[in-house]
C-alpha cells in the first residue's frame, strides 16, 4: 500500500530530492574511489532518467489541460468561469510548495531530534546530581 | 522495548557474523487454512534453482487439511497446540525448530520466481545484513483491486525501493518473502504481534539494533492479493492499524535513523493531510467552488504512468499494466480511507486494533 499521494505529495518531491542527492554522491565517490564494481551509476542513470521523465510528463500534462480548457470555452463560452487560466505565480507557488513543506518537516524532525538529546542529556545531569547530593549526605 | 533492543544490541556484539551458506536455508511457511495455494507455495520451494535444506509448514489450527497437503508433499509439518492468532505467532512458534544459519519467511499463498532464493541469498553474503526482501508482484491481475495492487506494486519496487535500498534504509522487509540470520532473530526474539506489521516491526528493531536490511528486485515472488473488497478491507486495516502502530511504537529510534525518519515522516503527512484533501476538501470544493476540482482524483496518474509503464515494459507486462492504470486512483482513495481511520482509531479514540484478521 503506498501510504500518502506518491507522485502529488510531499512523497513525489522528497523521491526527486532523493534522486539528485544520489547523483551528488556518486559523482563525490566516483572522484574519492574509482572502484568500478561498488559504482552505482546503473541504477542511478535509470532513475534519473525515471524522474526527468516524471518532470517532463508534469509539463506535458499542465500544457494539455489548459489547451483543452480553451478548446472547451470556445466551445462552450458558459464555462469560462470554470476555466479560468492561474497566473503564473500562482503556479510556480504550487510546484514549490511540496519542496518548502518538505524542509520545513525536515527541519523539524531535526528539531525534535534535538530537544530529544536535550531533554535526555538533562534527564542525565538532573539524576547525576540528585545522586552526588545523596552520596553526599546533603 | 527497551529490553528488546538492549538484547539484540547484545546480540550484535554476541553474535558472530558467520559466511552464508555453511548450514544452508529453512523455508518457514505459516499457514492457517490455505490448502487451496499452499501446494503450489511448496511446488515454487521445491524447484528452486537453490533448494533450502529444510521446508517447516506451521499449520496454525487449520480445519481445512493445510497440514496433509503439506505432508503429502514431503515436507515438515508442525502444528501449534492451539491457534497463535496471528502470522508472528506461527512463525515464530516455528522458529525453534530452525537449525540452519538462514531461514526463510513466506505466505502460504505466495510462489517465488525459480531463481528467487538463489537471488535473494546473495543479499546475506554482506555479514552486516540480518534481512533481506525481494520483489513483489500480484500472482492473479483480474479484480480491479488486483489491478491497483499491482499498479502500487510496480510503482513501488520499480521506484521506491532501489531508492530507499541505495541509501540502506528500505522501508520494509516484505512479510510475504524475506530472508534473515536465524541468530538474529532469535535473539530479537523472533516476529513479535505486539502490532498488526511484525514485517515492520522486525525491520525497524533490526535498524534500531544496528543491522542492515537489504531490498533484492532480481528476487521475485507471487502472492495472492484480495480480489474482493472484503479481504481488501481486511488486508487494509491490518497494514494502516500496522503502520500507525510501528510509528507509535518506534518512533523514538527511527529519528535516529537517517532517511528512514523522512520517509515515515513524509509517508505521516501525505496520509493525514493529503488524504484529508482527497477525501474531504476535493468533494468539497467541486461541488462549491469548481467542478474541474475533480481533476485532483487523476491529476498524478500520467506521472504514476512513467514508472509503472517502463516496469511493464521491462517484464513484458506493458498490456497489463496499462490497462490496470485505471484502477490505481481507486484504490488509492480506499488506502486513504483505511489510513485516516486507523489514525483517528490509534491515536484519537484509542481503539487499537488487536486481532489479526486474515487478508488472504
Amino acid at each position: 500500500m503506498s501510504a500518502g499521494l506518491p507522485a502529488a505529495g510531499l512523497g513525489g518531491a522528497l523521491y526527486l530530492l532523493l534522486v539528485v542527492w544520489m547523483l551528488l554522491r556518486e559523482f563525490s565517490r566516483t572522484t574519492k574511489d574509482l572502484s568500478p564494481e561498488r559504482s552505482q551509476w546503473p541504477l542511478i542513470k535509470k532513475m534519473v532518467f525515471v524522474s526527468l521523465a516524471m518532470i517532463v510528463v508534469i509539463i506535458v500534462e499542465r500544457l494539455i489541460i489548459s489547451n483543452v480548457l480553451k478548446l472547451v470555452v470556445l466551445h462552450i463560452p458558459g464555462l469560462a468561469k470554470f476555466t479560468m487560466p492561474p497566473s503564473t505565480s500562482f503556479v510556480v507557488l504550487m510546484a514549490a510548495m511540496p519542496f518548502v513543506l518538505l524542509l520545513l518537516l525536515i527541519a523539524c524532525l531535526h528539531c525534535l531530534r534535538l530537544s530529544r538529546r536535550l531533554s535526555k542529556a538533562h534527564s542525565r545531569f538532573a539524576w547525576r546530581e540528585a545522586s552526588e547530593a545523596i552520596l553526599s549526605g546533603r | 522495548m527497551l529490553q528488546v533492543l538492549e538484547r539484540a544490541g547484545h546480540a550484535e556484539n554476541r553474535i558472530s557474523k558467520s559466511s552464508p551458506g555453511d548450514s544452508g536455508i529453512t523455508v518457514i511457511v505459516p499457514a492457517y487454512n490455505e490448502a487451496a495455494s499452499l501446494a503450489d507455495t511448496i511446488d515454487s520451494l521445491l524447484n528452486q534453482t537453490l533448494p533450502p535444506s529444510e521446508i517447516i509448514v506451521v499449520d496454525d489450527g487449520s480445519t481445512d487439511g493445510t497440514g496433509d497437503v503439506a505432508r503429502d508433499l514431503g515436507v515438515t509439518v508442525r502444528r501449534p497446540p492451539k491457534n497463535t492468532g496471528s502470522k508472528a505467532g506461527a512463525q515464530t512458534y516455528a522458529l525453534p525448530f530452525v537449525n540452519t544459519t538462514f531461514c526463510i519467511a513466506i505466505d502460504a499463498d505466495t510462489v517465488l520466481a525459480p531463481d528467487a532464493i538463489e537471488r535473494l541469498f546473495e543479499a546475506m553474503r554482506n555479514p552486516d545484513v540480518a534481512a533481506a526482501s525481494g520483489y513483489v508482484l500480484p500472482r492473479y491481475v483480474k479484480s480491479v483491486w488486483e489491478r491497483g495492487r499491482y499498479v502500487e506494486y510496480l510503482f513501488s519496487f520499480a521506484y521506491f525501493k532501489p531508492i530507499q535500498d541505495h541509501f540502506e534504509r528500505p522501508l520494509i522487509s516484505s512479510g510475504c518473502f524475506s530472508i534473515y540470520r536465524t541468530e538474529v532473530l532469535r535473539n530479537i526474539g523472533g516476529w513479535s504481534n505486539r502490532t498488526m506489521a511484525e514485517d515492520m516491526d522486525l525491520t525497524w528493531t533490526l535498524y534500531a539494533a544496528g543491522w542492515k536490511v537489504r531490498f533484492v528486485p532480481e528476487a521475485v515472488c507471487y502472492p495472492i492479493e484480495p480480489h474482493n473488497f472484503f479481504f481488501l478491507g481486511c488486508q487494509l486495516r491490518r497494514w494502516s492499524h500496522g503502520f500507525i502502530q510501528n510509528v507509535m511504537l518506534h518512533w523514538h529510534d527511527v529519528l535516529e535513523q537517517p532517511y528512514l525518519r523522512t520517509y515515515v515522516a513524509v509517508m505521516l503527512w501525505d496520509a493525514i493531510v493529503m488524504g484529508s484533501l482527497l477525501l474531504f476538501a476535493l468533494p468539497v470544493l467541486t461541488l462549491l467552488v469548481n467542478p474541474l476540482f475533480l481533476l485532483g482524483y487523476v491529476i498524478d496518474v500520467p506521472i504514476i504512468a512513467v514508472p509503472v509503464l517502463l516496469e511493464g515494459l521491462k517484464r513484458r507486462e506493458f498490456r497489463r499494466a496499462l490497462r490496470s492504470l485505471p484502477a490505481y486512483p481507486v484504490i488509492r482513495v480506499v488506502n486513504m480511507a483505511s489510513l485516516l481511520k486507523a489514525f483517528w482509531l490509534e491515536l484519537v479514540t484509542k481503539q487499537t486494533l488487536k486481532v489479526y484478521e486474515k487478508g488472504h
